[in-house]
């Protein structure tokens, strides 16, 4: 019984090392594409299963683009462009101009009180902020509150949200399927006539946000780890800013970031679902083709230098043990981005994976444990990250040595075959479930257009990882996961100490 | 076949004739939309086995792909209060415990080279079984499925590590304010004993048993307790056959399916100003509301759009208000959660920081209050109305959507058609409707109010609005081991040891005169991953007070208790613990054999002695002291042959776990004109947890009283 069920299992092993991109040809034959002749591109995939469809723009700019100073003006943008146009969001534009002008000169006077520090005229600037209060106040009465999201609601919109990452920012929502010009309509007036009113107010909902981050344990450690990671590249940044950064943000610097990376060579659009992909064309040469093209911002300078030693924060809250791990490693082009997927997939998927194995399940160090390539993006070189849940009673010492002995163990032993056809049979079957939802789908095909320069990466990532040898593993484990490309981030609770 | 829709060809060729920039109109109202495809939706076949198990089967050939899920009555409502967490133990280990043919470690390597999942789960109300496989897979899926379903194995090593799981989430509960304050609003309500919002605490997680887990399964593991449905690329005639030949031969237990259990009465009631104290966070959580009502109220239409208005979405008042206009909130909303079969509940929140607490405080209950005195606008209920009827294709986006609702619908004894009727009553919603039920539900003298930050640093103080009432949401350590209660003989007996003991370590005048004392020591602890060593240097002044030196791997921290504050130092800077560790550093002062020995005649202390027992090989005599009122216990093994304490046993928490501590003493030596153990080795629930080596004792060093302050 036993033995039989054994080969069994090897046998549907290797049956699914056949399984490459070939089979995902009848969904990459429904993928229309095209360019604007201003630089935008298009990705179309017809899904009729149901009358509605996913939208999604991505726009290629994310927290990575912000220098000192500006950090969380990606992420403040992203709220921006759901305040509106000239047509959306204002019950009287020709008066609601001047008046959002007055509230910048307004700012900029009280900002200039304000700089003088201790010098400052404290009446002054009492009267100065009273005067800026003032002018908001007036231009808030031209306001018609969140009308782009009221549009997109009243026509029965689903999804609608936006993301901000350190590589990119997304916006999308879903619609009916006939009410498909309606998405050109609203879409490309956002990025063709923005408004930038009621910014000083989002920014406000925005320092709301980082202190949401702020009062969550694992934020906190999240932002201590990566600022220790990275001492160069902005992804040692966090997406959501500095506090003393995003007291200072001016709606100038916001339009000065739209006008710099919201070109349309920039910006990938997704659709997927319900619709004709010749009539999608035909909306986008008449909606985006109206967004002037620019010139392409130049890539980033600064490449983080490899690490020469061991880097450790401790943050000590009134929270339990948690740890994390991180190593450098390259960017998703790199030749050896399957393999590091591969590493993810043999430490983390599923319950014989080895991480939930070895520290969950039989040395009961942690109770949670993930181990995965690309955080916190894929851009750029990123981390290889460990994140565990100390089990109560153990310490976050015995749960990084038990990462450290899972680490060796793939250095020193070569995966067994069984193993590593579950990583490609996994591997498969995961693509497959991903292929059942619109706005997934938009996603997924937005992001390898994006990164990778060909949304069809998303089914040739399979040949890849079909690849991938044992040797493959061992070797890059061997490169990436050294002591002096290490980065530890540890939460210890404050709590009594028995006497002894 | 899909209909392609004529007219949208038709407009594309009048608009290709056209001079493109012209078309665009000025304005999105001015669109014109060809009418929607047909929403095609799939017809789920449903039969009912022999043995009363209900399935629903839908074709979907898109993918090669097969995904079953299984709606089980069960749910930890229904769980004995004193078991709290058994249900979720039970839908746990069904899975990483496997069966007797599918052990649980098999399973888990089979299913991860399938790239397939069988995952078990057992929530408030309903217990969970799902099935993912390749298609090629669905006979090996479904006869797992069937078989840990049917016969779980529950191995005790799977039920202890998921009562590691459950002590963890005990443990990690207090760590983010959102999750808080949602569940103490639950609690507020619901009552904290009540199925709807009672929690697993240390003691009932303890307490839980395999016979326990094998009673909760034979109680509702029957077939007629579950409804089946699945979903993907077979065909439903061959599925059927899979599906009678591994769950037909299942008996039926005959058992009757479980009504829902009463919510108390009083939960309508519960109108007040709650606070918790959380001091280390830059924001507050203020949550609103009170008990809602059912799916099926008639009511319950009418309310969801007033929901939707209120708080609801992107453009409802509360966003516009609180968080576009005022920017004091990032989060702030409401739901009218209205359950299936039991009063769900009604929650307006936001979260702001800490000086706008009370503004934000009152600018939800005011938009509440301008909802229930005015009504809502014509505009407003359009938005809220079409939101939902215009998007009524993206219920049937997903063929999993489609047939796990009807699923949902049968469990709780819903209409097969209740999403048709659900949006014919929709559409019949007026503004009467909305301003009748915004009247009357919507009192805001009515609403359990929870304002969760800190103490201080608002204006005005909570204090203000009206009489506060403090949560505690400090987590119980487990109960003491009960003793029989003491005879005037074992009293006596256990006094009487104490006194020898008293003896043996240097008498009452030398013990009387310490003070205070400082003992420096190495602690090596033991564990899988090797021994780590910490360098200790403890100092415990009788009057209450306690210092802890600690050298560690990430630098030196010291902790401090003055009697009032836990503190601890650490290269971070100063910190205060939070207030419910005060109660581990008092256990730990009982404890401390001079100051246990110098106070047993302090009231509220009983002394008995517990007999012979066994220590290592070794017999000794076994003496208690308990403070009852304080939750306080420690058991001192004394040697018989020299008094002197062989060991003692107590509960504590370390490293953020409590257990069964026993410390066991060699290597006596002087200091200071008392005996001291040079020598402790320590144990956690049955397993050495580490050696302290003491390698200096210094008796009353004269520690000034603010060495144990919180330094400034």
């Amino acid at each position: 019984m036993r033995t039989l069920w054994r080969s069994w299992i090897l046998a549907a092993g290797l049956a699914a090392a056949c399984g490459g991109q070939e089979e995902f040809r009848e969904i990459q034959g429904r993928v229309t594409e095209f360019t604007l002749n201003n630089g935008m591109k298009f990705i179309v995939l017809e899904r009729h299963k149901a009358p509605v469809a996913s939208f999604l723009t991505y726009a290629d700019v994310g927290s990575a683009q912000e220098t000192k100073g500006i950090t969380g003006l990606a992420h403040l943008f992203e709220h921006m462009a759901f305040k509106g146009t000239d047509k959306i969001g204002t019950k009287d534009y020709a008066k609601e101009r001047p008046a959002l002008e007055k509230v910048e000169q307004a700012y900029a006077a009280w900002q200039q009180e304000k700089r003088k520090g201790g010098k400052a005229d404290p009446e002054k600037l009492k009267k100065l902020e009273a005067a800026f209060k003032q002018a908001q106040e007036e231009a808030g009465k031209y306001v018609a509150a969140n009308e782009f999201g009221e549009i997109i609601e009243r026509a029965g919109g689903r999804q609608l949200n936006a993301t901000t990452g350190s590589d990119r920012t997304n916006y999308f929502f879903s619609l009916p399927s006939n009410e498909l010009e309606l998405w050109f309509w609203l879409e490309s007036e956002r990025f063709l006539h923005p408004v930038f009113r009621e910014f000083y107010k989002e920014r406000d909902v925005v320092m709301e946000e980082r202190r949401l981050m702020e009062s969550q344990p694992v934020g906190r450690l999240l932002e201590e780890f990566l600022a220790a990671a990275y001492k160069a590249h902005p992804y040692g940044e966090p997406v959501v800013g500095h506090m003393s950064d995003l007291e200072n943000l001016t709606r100038a610097d916001a339009e000065a970031f739209f006008r710099k990376y919201y070109i349309p060579s920039n910006l990938i659009a997704a659709v997927v679902g319900d619709v004709n992909p010749q009539r999608v064309r035909e909306l986008a040469e008449r909606y985006f083709g109206r967004i002037p093209s620019g010139p392409k911002p130049e890539p980033l300078r600064t490449l983080e230098p490899p690490q020469q030693a061991e880097r450790r924060v401790t943050l000590w809250l009134q929270a339990q043990r948690t740890v994390m791990v991180g190593y450098h490693k390259p960017d998703i082009n790199h030749p050896d981005d399957a393999v590091y997927s591969a590493i993810g997939s043999l430490l983390s998927e599923g319950r014989s994976s080895r991480l939930y194995r070895g520290l969950v399940r039989d040395r009961k160090v942690a109770t949670q444990v993930v181990g995965a390539p690309g955080f916190p993006g894929q851009k750029y070189p990123g981390l290889f990250i460990f994140f565990a849940f100390t089990a109560p009673g153990r310490t976050n010492q015995e749960v990084e040595k038990a990462i450290e002995e899972e680490i060796e163990r793939l250095v020193k032993e070569p995966v067994g075959n069984e193993e590593l056809e579950g990583v490609k049979r996994r591997a498969r079957a995961g693509l497959l479930r991903q292929l059942d939802d619109n706005m997934s789908l938009a996603m997924e095909l937005s992001s390898m257009q994006a990164l990778t320069g060909d949304w069809r990466n998303l089914f040739r990532e399979l040949d890849k990882i079909n690849a991938v040898t044992p040797a493959d593993i061992q070797r890059v484990a061997k490169q990436t996961f050294t002591r002096a490309n290490k980065t530890v981030g540890l939460i210890e609770p404050l709590e009594a100490a028995q006497a002894r | 076949m899909r209909r392609r829709t004529l007219l949208g060809f038709a407009v594309l060729g009048v608009l290709l004739a056209a001079p493109a920039a012209s078309q665009i109109p000025k304005t999105y109202k001015e669109l014109k939309y060809p009418p929607l495809n047909r929403i095609e939706v799939p017809e789920p076949v449903r039969f009912q086995l022999s043995n009363g198990l209900v399935v629903y089967l839908v074709e979907d050939h898109e993918l090669p792909l097969i995904r079953a899920s299984a709606l089980i009555r069960t749910g930890s409502r229904w769980e004995p209060a004193a078991k709290a967490g058994l249900a979720s133990i039970v839908g746990t280990v069904m899975r990483t415990g496997g069966s007797e043919r599918f052990p649980g470690d098999q399973l888990d390597e089979e299913l991860d080279r399938l790239g397939a999942s069988v995952e078990t789960s057992i929530g408030e109300d309903s217990g969970r079984a799902q099935v993912s496989v390749l298609k090629q897979d669905i006979d090996r899926g479904l006869e797992i499925l069937a078989d840990i379903l049917r016969h779980p194995a529950f191995p005790q090593d799977k039920i202890e590590l998921a009562k590691i799981q459950q002590r963890d989430r005990i443990a990690r509960r207090n760590d983010n304010p959102n999750a808080i304050a949602f569940r103490e609003f639950r609690r507020i309500i619901y009552g904290p004993d009540s199925p709807y919002a009672r929690q697993p605490e240390y003691d009932t997680i303890n307490s839980i048993t395999r016979q326990d887990l094998a009673a909760f399964h034979r109680e509702f593991f029957q077939p007629e307790n579950v409804i089946l449905a699945a979903w993907g690329d077979f065909s439903a005639a061959e599925m059927r056959a899979k599906i009678e030949k591994v769950f037909g031969s299942w008996p039926p237990g005959g058992r009757p399916k479980p009504p829902a259990p009463a919510v108390d009465p009083a939960a309508r009631n519960r109108a007040g100003l709650y606070q918790i104290v959380k001091d280390d966070i830059p924001n507050a959580w203020v949550v609103m509301g009170f008990l809602a009502g059912q799916r099926n109220d008639p009511d319950f239409y009418a309310l969801e759009v007033m929901n939707s208005i209120l708080g609801g979405g992107f453009s409802s008042r509360l966003f516009n208000k609180v968080r576009s206009e005022q920017g004091l909130a990032y989060t702030v909303g409401s739901t009218w959660n209205a359950g299936w079969d039991y009063p769900g509940l009604f929650l307006a929140l936001g979260s702001t920081k800490t000086e706008s607490t009370v503004q934000i405080l009152e600018a939800i209950r005011r938009e509440i209050a301008g909802l229930a005195q005015g009504g809502a606008g014509e505009e407003e209920l359009a938005r809220a109305k079409d939101g939902i009827l215009k998007g009524f294709a993206f219920e049937f986006d997903s063929t999993g959507k489609i047939v796990q609702r009807l699923v949902s619908y049968e469990y709780y004894g819903y209409p097969r058609d209740y999403l048709q009727r659900y949006r014919d009553n929709i559409e019949k919603v007026t503004r009467e409707d909305v301003a009748r039920v915004a009247r009357q539900y919507l009192k805001t003298d009515q609403l359990a109010i929870l304002v969760l930050g800190k103490e201080k640093g608002f204006e005005p103080p909570l204090s203000a609005l009206g009489k506060v009432t403090r949560l505690d949401i400090t987590i119980p350590p487990p109960k003491q081991e009960a003793l029989a209660a003491a005879t005037p003989e074992a009293a006596a007996r256990g006094k009487e040891l104490l006194a020898r003991v008293r003896e043996a370590l240097g008498g009452t005048a030398r013990l009387s005169a310490v003070r205070e004392y400082t003992v420096a020591s190495t602690l090596n602890l033991s564990t899988p991953q090797g021994e780590f060593a910490l360098k200790m240097e403890s100092t415990v002044n009788l009057a209450g007070r306690m210092l802890n030196k600690m050298t560690t791997p990430m630098g030196e921290m010291v902790q401090g208790y003055d009697g009032q504050t836990v503190w601890m130092r650490t290269p971070q800077g100063v910190r205060e613990a939070p207030a419910s560790q005060r109660a581990e550093a008092e256990g730990s002062l009982f404890r401390e054999t001079l100051r246990l020995l110098a106070g047993l005649d302090s009231p509220g202390l009983t002394v008995q002695a517990l007999g012979p027992a066994e220590l290592e090989g070794r017999k000794v005599e076994a003496v208690a002291v308990r403070d009852e009122a304080r939750n306080l216990q420690v058991k001192l093994y004394v040697d018989p042959a020299t008094y002197l304490p062989a060991g003692k046993t107590y509960t504590a928490a370390l490293m953020g776990a409590p257990g069964e501590i026993l410390e066991i003493y060699s290597d006596w030596k002087e200091a200071g004109g008392v005996k001291w153990p040079y020598k402790t080795v320590l144990n956690r629930d049955g397993k050495k947890l580490g050696e302290n080596t003491v390698s200096e004792i210094k008796v009353n060093p004269g520690l000034e009283e603010s060495a144990y302050r919180k330094p400034q």
